[in-house]
Formats: C-alpha cells, structure tokens, sequence
C-alpha cells in the first residue's frame, strides 16, 4: 500500500532537543491522530511538516510525501494544506473570496474557479452566505469554510492541528463526523494534532508522544 | 441637606473638563469662524479663479503632494517586505532599520530641505564629487534640479522626508503582538494553499495593513500639499504652489488679495479632502480584494523565485536603505560643511577657505535662538500640562470626541487655520507678538503630544488606581507617586517631541509674529530663499542640534529613575 507521508528517524531541536526518532506514517484517505502531553512538539512537528518551522527551531531526519523528499521543498510548493483551532479566514474577504482564494489558478478559468467554490460552498449548505465576512458566521460555520478552502486548494496531504478545541461539545462532534468523513472520502491523508479523545476514537490510526531521555525530549 | 465630597469632585472636574475644551475650542474655533467669513466672500473666490496662476499652482500642489505619497507607500511596502516579511520578522536588518526612524523624524524639514539642496544643487556636493573627473565639467552645469517648475525637486524632499514617517507608522503597527500574530497566521495559511511569501505579502498581508495606514496617509497628503516653509526652499516658484501662493496672498497690503488667500487656503482643504475621499473609497473598494483572488497562478504553475533571487533583492532592500539613511548624514555633513565655508569654488569637493562668519553671525542673533528656546519649552510645556490633564479627566468617550479637532489641526493646511488665529489674536490685541506666537505654537504641538502620549497613557493599567485608592491614597499622591513617575519615559518623550515640532515651526511664527518675532526657522528659510549658504546652515544645524538637546535632556532624564512603561 502506498504510503502518503512518510517521517523517518525525525529530530526536532529548539534551544534543546525536544523530538527524536520520530517515526510516523499516514496512508491515502486515512485519518491519523497525534496525542501527546502540552509542550511536547506536537504542534512544531505538523509547522516541520509543511515546511514552516522558523529558527531557533529546526529538524533532523526525512519528511516524504508520495516518496519525495520534502526537505528542501519551499513550504508553498508542498502542497501542503494546514488547519488551525483558530481557523484564519482572511477578515478582509468574504466567504466566497476567501474559497476562490484556495482554488488553484492554473488549467482554471475564473468562472471554473467561481464556480468550483460555489459548488464548495453549497456541498457546505451555505450558498447563501457566499457574501458575508467572517466575522458574521459562526464558529461551525468558520470552520466549515475553512475546511472547505483548504480542501479546494487540492492538497496532497492535510495537517490539523486542534481544529475543534474552541467549539462547544455537541458542535464539536457534529463538525468533527462531517470533517473526517470529508477527509476520509477526498483520499487526503490527514494528521490531527489533537488532546480529545473523541477524535482519536473517530480516526484510523494513532501515534502517542512519549517521555523519552534526556528529561524533556519526546518519542514514540 | 449634605453634600458628598464626590459632588465637589464632579464639579470640580466638569469645570477642569470645560476649561480645558475652551482653552482648545475658542482659539480654533476663531481661526475656523474667521476663515469661513472671509472664505465665504463672492469676491475672494473670483479674485482666486481669475488669477492666472491659481490652476497651475493647484495642479502643482496635487501632483507633488501625490506623486510623493505613492512614491513612499510603494517604496514601504517593498522595503517592509524584503527587511521585514521575507527575512524573517525578527532579523537584525528590522532591528536597525526601525532605530534609526525616530532620528530621521527628529530632522526637521527646513534643514533637510537646505542640506538637500546643498547635496543636489548644480554646484553642490554630488556634483563636485564627479566633476571634472567623470563630467568634464569646470562650471556648475546650467540644471534646473532646484526650485524646478514641475516640483520634481520638491517630489524628492517629500519622499525623503515622508518616507521614515510612514515607515515609523508601519513600524508601530507591525510591532503590536496582535498584528504580528494576525499576519504570521495569514502567511503560514497562504503558504500552506500555495502562495509564495510576495504573493502573500501582495495579496493578502499588505491589504490588511493599509485600512491601518489611513491617517498616517491622510497626514502625509496633507503636509504636502500645504507645507509652504520646504516649497519656499526647494520647490517651484514661476508658480509656486498653491500654498506658497496663498501665504505670499495673506501677506498683501490689498485686502482683496488677503481674502483670495483664505479662498485658496480652502480651496486647498476642499481638494486635499476629495482626495483623501477618493482614497478611501478606492482603499474601501472591494474590487481590490476580489482582484487579489483572481489572476496569477498558485501551486504548480507558480515559477519560484528561488532562495538567490530573494537574497538580491533583501540586498537591494539593505542597499537603498543605507543610501537613504546615508543621505541624512551627509545632510548633516553638508550643513556642517557650508556653514564653515568662505570661499568654495566650483569644481572643489572641500572648501578653500574656511571661517566661523556664520556661526558668529548665528549665535550672536541670539534674539532668534533665545526666542527659538523659549517658544519651544513654553509651547511644549502647556501642550503637556493640556495633554495630562485632558487623559486623566476626560472620560473615553469625550476623549475620542475631540480627537477630530486635534486631528483636523493636523490634516487642514496651516495658511487657513492660522489666518483664522491672525485675525483672533489681533482683535484680542496679541499679534506681532512673544504671546500670539505662543499660543499658535502651543496650538501647532498639541495634537502630536497627544498623539505620543495617548497610547501609553490610556493602555496604563487602571488596577494601580484602585489599589492605591484603596489604601487610602489622595489622587494627586497616586499621579505624582505611582502614575506619572511610570509613565515618565512617554511624558518625557511626547515633551522632547513637542518641543521639536515647535522648533520647525514656520508659518505660524511668520504669521502671528507679522515679521516682529524672529527663530532660527524663519532666519533659516530667509537666508536659504536669498541663497545665503553658510549662515543659513548653521541656523539649519541649529534646527537639528535643539530638538537633539531636547531628546538627550528627555533620554537622560527617563533614565534617573528604574521607572519605565
């Protein structure tokens, strides 16, 4: 079975180390969940993922995706999508813009491209906020959104990290069986950094971040 | 029947409150009362329309003061890219670049306007230093780069005077936590849909900070189309500017002439206003922001730039900006220089003869220096007093009320405002004199304390005052003990820079002052017109050395005591 992405032997160094001999791997529509204690690296090691982890920190070891080395890949070339608990819709746009923002731009015509995060929009039952700002949706609504854009934007594979951690419980779950079952179907590898146990029993598989040696480094 | 003690204190502070909006509100609201009297006459507007000169002068002004601002805003927003964004936020050139903004604020315009000249000039120090060598030339060259009839000369003078203004506006707004965080989450969600940091930068990050940029904008726009003292200096003069040309108006023995001064004063304000307007609904546009997810390509069919192309261009960025900041110590340099200088001919790069003539003849005016002092510490003293009184007693929403009074001081052009004040001061028996020019001084400073002061002063923690009142401590105990002693950095900083706005100031000493009280300013400005060059640099570096004694006395002072805020 191929294998999406692939980390081998990954070391992660601040002003000390804080990962080491991280092995991990998240296959095609598969939903992987990352659990570990608060200050752990969970967060640092989905920014080495996708390529945006600025000094002091930094990485040892492979990162692959499709079996190519990501390593001195531009994090905007990676194709990498990312998602927050904060979802970072751009204020200054309206839904609809801030889904045309995520669509690629090449092969598409701007009317493909309309109507692609229309379709979006309407498989997310909410055509008829194409026109608000994101500070008149909700926080199910922002997330929805924010799913959506990161998914029209065809990555190759999905980091979340703690996407659900603000909304209320019952939201949470409604949102987390719409996310996941979305993920599952788009054959998008996914990696959630998260502390809910509901969302581990909602995933395929689980990798747990460990106490290792020296005192305040962590494996799994 | 009792009377509470709280009673006494609210009366007490709605006549505090009262006093302090008339001790700003009557002297504003005669200089606007009486400019919209005079502005209203039919025959200053057909005295205006009808001279020749008014549409040239106009056009002038609204070209140089536009073409200067887009000039800055395109310059800040590659300079803040490459040094700021593409570098990594927190990088040593970011670092040194903002330090050095607050010194190229504190140099007041006219003597940059001067050095510039003495740099630029057919016969100054950049030509010198390539001629005959690399021009062949034994003659200044016959090149109107000074005082030129399209204002290119006084295009550079803005750009390079408005230029660190709008970088130092950046500057405060990209070092606020919540902006930081807002645009490093928009660049790590851009990159990870595919956009590189310049197309982020372009589309996403840029446009959430210039809604920020407005005022500063707005400022900027309007010192430029009515500044009269760098015009006089540097700018055109077969027209001059509009602003020059209503200044030079007001100054008419002929009434009729003295109204069409006011007449374009506010035909000056109205075009200053419509661009401003126009500005905001392009800035308002959401046409923008919808172009801003259309067009270039994300993803696979964007070509990258590559780590070298970057580099060049952060080192192009480093270039321009120690050019530019080279050209403020060679101003320096220039001044010094020509304010020594007794016999300097073309084409030497140093002088033949040097002598202190100017000097001597500078300090010996001790009337303008001593004048300079006292109307600076005056004027920036009662503009603190005003400016710590006001903070502390108004409530946020009065505060915020009267902001568009001290903005509009600011944002209106000077020749209308202090005409206004002219006639006031004359009625009240104070023009041509110490106190008239005083209070216009006092006037001019206010709206930049408050402006310092304010942000420090309203985001001190309200919790001391509880604690401290309930421990049983007077008011004044707490301002004098706990407040102002933490807030004594920004109150000594918003003074230093009171006292340097006051020290610039042109117009309105040349104006309430009717020629009667003299500064280094109006000596410098005079003696640059009539191309005086060694005595009016030395006033020029004069201009430079006071607001500098200012800020050491302000820095050395704030240091005394551990306290800072």
């Amino acid at each position: 079975m191929r294998l999406d992405i692939q980390i081998n032997n990954l070391g992660l160094i601040g002003q000390a180390p804080l990962l080491r001999d991280i092995r991990l791997s998240v296959e095609a529509g598969s939903v992987h969940t990352l659990m570990g204690p608060s200050g752990s690296g969970k967060s640092s090691l989905l920014l080495a993922i996708a390529g945006q982890l600025h000094a002091p920190m930094a990485y040892q070891g492979h990162i692959k995706l499709d079996a190519m080395a990501l390593d001195h890949t531009p994090a905007h070339l990676r194709r990498i999508g990312m998602m927050f608990q904060d979802d970072l819709l751009f204020p200054q746009l309206n839904v609809l813009d801030n889904l045309l923002f995520g669509v690629p731009r090449h092969a598409l015509s701007n009317t493909q491209r309309t109507e692609a995060a229309q379709t979006a929009l309407a498989e997310i039952e909410m055509s008829h906020k194409a026109h608000s700002w994101p500070h008149q949706l909700s926080g199910g609504e922002r997330t929805r959104v924010a799913l959506m854009r990161a998914l029209l934007a065809q990555p190759k594979a999905l980091l979340l990290d703690e996407p659900f951690a603000t909304l209320d419980a019952d939201l949470r779950q409604r949102l987390r069986k719409w996310v996941f079952s979305t993920l599952k179907a788009s054959g998008v590898p996914t990696l959630v950094v998260t502390h809910d146990v509901q969302d581990v029993e909602s995933s395929d598989t689980l990798t747990r971040l460990l106490a290792a040696e020296p005192p305040g480094t962590f494996t799994c | 029947m009792t009377v509470s003690s709280n009673t006494f204190s609210r009366i007490g502070l709605f006549f505090m409150l009262s006093a302090l909006a008339l001790a700003l509100g009557i002297p504003l609201a005669a200089a606007l009362g009486h400019a919209g009297v005079q502005g209203a006459s039919h025959h200053a507007w057909d005295t205006l329309l009808r001279h020749p000169s008014t549409g040239t002068a106009l056009l002038l002004s609204l070209i140089t003061s536009l073409v200067s601002v887009a000039a800055c805003v395109g310059l800040a927003k590659w300079l803040v890219f490459y040094l700021w964004v593409a570098s990594g936020q927190t990088n040593r050139s970011w670092q040194r670049f903002t330090r050095w903004l607050p010194a190229m604020l504190a140099m007041p315009h006219v003597a940059f306007a001067i050095g510039i000249v003495w740099l630029i000039a057919p016969s100054g120090w950049l030509v010198r230093v390539v001629s005959p060598g690399l021009t062949g030339w034994q003659w200044p060259p016959d090149w109107p780069l000074v005082n030129d009839a399209f204002g290119l000369g006084l295009c550079a003078v803005l750009i390079g005077k408005e230029l660190p203004f709008l970088l130092w506006s950046l500057a405060t707004q990209l070092q606020r936590p919540d902006m930081q965080q807002t645009l490093s989450r928009a660049m790590t969600t851009a990159t990870c849909l595919g956009y590189s940091p310049r197309q982020t930068w372009q589309r996403i990050m840029w446009p959430m900070l210039l809604p920020k940029l407005g005022w500063p904008l707005m400022a900027m726009f309007a010192y430029g189309i009515s500044q009269v003292d760098m015009a006089l200096v540097v700018g055109p003069n077969q027209p001059p500017t509009l602003a020059v040309l209503a200044w030079q108006w007001l100054q008419d023995p002929d009434p009729r002439m003295a109204s069409a001064g006011i007449a374009a004063a506010w035909l000056l304000s109205v075009a200053g206003a419509a661009c401003a307007f126009l500005t905001w609904l392009a800035m308002r546009w959401q046409g923008w922001q919808r172009l801003n997810t259309r067009g270039h390509h994300n993803f696979s069919n964007h070509v990258p730039t590559g780590a070298g192309h970057t580099t060049h261009q952060h080192k192009s960025a480093v270039a321009f900006w120690r050019g530019f900041s080279g050209v403020y110590v060679a101003i320096v340099l220039a001044l010094a220089t020509a304010s020594l200088t007794l016999y300097w001919p073309f084409p030497n790069v140093w002088p033949q003869q040097w002598h202190w003539g100017a000097w001597a003849q500078a300090l010996i005016s001790s009337e303008a220096l001593g004048t300079t002092c006292s109307l600076a510490s005056m004027s920036s003293i009662a503009a603190m007093l005003w400016t710590l009184a006001w903070l502390e007693a108004a409530p946020p929403r009065l505060e915020l009320a009267i902001r568009p009074a001290l903005y509009g001081l600011l944002v209106l052009p000077p020749v209308l405002w202090l005409s206004g004040l002219h006639q006031a001061a004359t009625v009240v028996g104070i023009d041509a004199s110490w106190v008239g020019v005083g209070a216009a001084h006092t006037l001019a400073v206010l709206p930049y304390t408050v402006l310092m002061l304010s942000p420090a002063y309203l985001s001190f923690d309200q919790r001391l005052s509880w604690v401290s009142a309930s421990l049983g401590v007077p008011t004044w105990r707490y301002l004098l003990g706990v407040k102002w002693p933490m807030l004594k950095t920004a109150i000594l900083n918003a003074w230093a820079v009171g006292f340097a706005v006051s020290v610039a100031q042109y117009l309105p000493t040349q104006m309430l002052g009717a020629g009667r009280v003299t500064t280094i300013t109006t000596e410098a400005v005079t003696l640059a017109s009539g191309g005086q060059r060694d005595t009016a640099s030395a006033f020029g570096l004069l201009q430079i050395v006071l607001p500098a004694v200012a800020f050491g006395l302000a820095h050395v002072w704030a240091k005394r005591t551990p306290y800072t805020y």
